[in-house]
């Protein structure tokens, strides 16, 4: 019993550090295969089983089940998942479907807002749970690939099969890249994940430049000349690629109006000097070609015959006149 | 921490030289946030017990919202130290954010670390039809 006989005024008691829940999920981050950027190998798309580490569970509820098109799973504490990344989970017949993250949600078991407000001391912004509220990180994913030849697995991912970042033949199985013949890769730039796992991703030939071409739809954000960028990058990429390949598509349109003896340089300097002519900046017109201005104008740009005879008719204007 | 607050019982208090007859009401008046009020000993001193307020009153619809009665065993019916009951009431006041706000009507006397683990007792049973069944009153016979 209590000797005292009087009120006791207890203090405020000083808010313990919030529990860190522990993880039963292995830590994902490091450690994954990042593409050998020295080597233009192509990677070989390992199918027999996955490399990186397990990030969370798939979930199926009553209210949100999978489907064949999308499924959800929730992430394990302090695992970073950022929209666009491309996970895997285990599928029927030990398969592997692939799928793009599309959205990140944080679920809790608080019914509204207001009861967020009041748990947090009526609004204190100082306040610190002693324990935390129950909540979990759960990822929407829209399903892309899955491996089983010859005929994928589309049946919907079951609740609790694990999840994983994909590595970087994963990516490739899931952007269809593995199924692109060398020959008709034209490479297309790198994807990095939120894990740091890159992978080398390549646009088929025949969709860009061949009989069957369509366009390729470039989107982000504005005023960055992001966008720009990379179609320009794009576009060296082509020109490289069909150099490689000895014009394959080019040279007989070139032979057909008489301009067989062309190659790719005379077709380069051709360009960077029309481009100078119509007054292009400088600056575009190297970048476009991958080279510095400097060079681009002193190697590439030629300067129009029309425009030569005009700086020598200028020259013996001047000269007459003294 | 019990629910039951003991409305009946009456508490003799003496401040200063003035000794004060007061309800459980007028005790717990002017409990602010955090503090708690003096123990005292229940079934001849096995338990001891005391309020202690989770919550500021400004916040709520009556006094008696907000605090919770503590229920301490003391099977040696020796007193209790006031640093012991200090902490207890320290760690209870510290678990005063996160509640089950918008989930359990008393949510202000209710911690979150308690409703969690009702819950988890809660969906442990199979059927609520056999827990409503086992706490049947028995008929008179």
């Amino acid at each position: 019993m209590a000797k005292k006989t009087e009120f006791e005024l207890q203090p405020p008691a000083e808010a313990a550090a919030a529990t860190q829940r522990e993880s039963h999920i292995a830590e994902d981050e490091g450690g994954h295969a990042v593409a050998d950027t020295a080597s233009n190998a192509r990677p070989v798309a390992d199918k027999r089983k996955p490399t990186t580490s397990v990030i969370g569970k798939a979930s199926a509820t009553e209210r949100e089940p999978n489907s064949s098109q999308k499924f959800s799973f929730w992430l394990g504490p302090d695992v970073v998942v950022n929209p666009f990344d491309i996970v895997e989970a285990n599928q029927m017949e030990d398969t592997r479907t692939f799928g793009l993250g599309t959205n990140i949600r944080q679920i809790t078991d608080a019914p509204s807002h207001l009861s967020n407000f009041i748990s947090s001391d009526f609004g204190s912004v100082e306040a610190v749970p002693q324990t935390p509220r129950q909540g979990a990180n759960v990822a929407e994913v829209s399903v892309l690939a899955n491996n089983r030849e010859p005929q994928g697995i589309y049946m919907p991912v079951q609740s609790e099969a694990t999840e994983r970042f994909a590595d970087e033949a994963g990516i490739q199985v899931a952007l269809g890249i593995e199924k692109i013949e060398e020959r008709d890769s034209i490479p297309a730039g790198v994807i990095q994940m939120s894990n740091q796992t890159a992978a080398r991703t390549y646009l088929h030939r025949d969709y860009v430049l061949g009989p069957e071409g369509a366009h390729v739809n470039i989107s982000g954000i504005s005023g960055l000349a992001t966008k720009t960028r990379y179609a320009m990058s794009l576009i060296q990429s082509i020109l490289q690629t069909i150099g490689q390949e000895k014009r394959r598509h080019m040279a007989p349109k070139l032979k057909g109006v008489g301009l067989g003896w062309v190659n790719l340089k005379v077709m380069r300097r051709t360009c960077a000097s029309l481009m100078r002519e119509l007054g292009v900046d400088p600056k575009v017109v190297a970048d476009q070609l991958g080279h510095t201005v400097d060079v681009d104008i002193n190697v590439y740009a030629s300067t129009a015959l029309e425009h030569r005879e005009e700086a020598v008719k200028t020259l013996e204007t001047a000269l007459r006149v003294m | 921490m019990v629910k039951s607050s003991y409305k009946e019982l009456r508490f003799s208090v003496k401040k200063g030289n003035v000794r004060q007859d007061l309800n459980v009401y007028q005790l717990l008046a002017g409990l602010k946030s955090g503090e708690r009020a003096l123990a005292f000993g229940l079934r001849e001193g096995a338990v001891a017990t005391w309020y202690v307020r989770i919550r500021g009153p400004e916040h709520l619809d009556f006094p008696l919202m907000g605090v919770l009665r503590v229920e301490l065993p003391n099977p040696s019916r020796e007193g209790v130290s006031s640093d012991h009951i200090n902490e207890i009431s320290g760690a209870l006041v510290a678990e005063r954010c996160e509640t089950p706000h918008g989930k359990d009507v008393r949510w202000y006397a209710h911690l979150y670390a308690n409703f969690l683990a009702e819950q988890a007792v809660k969906n442990g049973f199979a059927f609520i039809e056999v827990i409503k069944s086992g706490l049947r009153c028995p008929k008179p016979s």
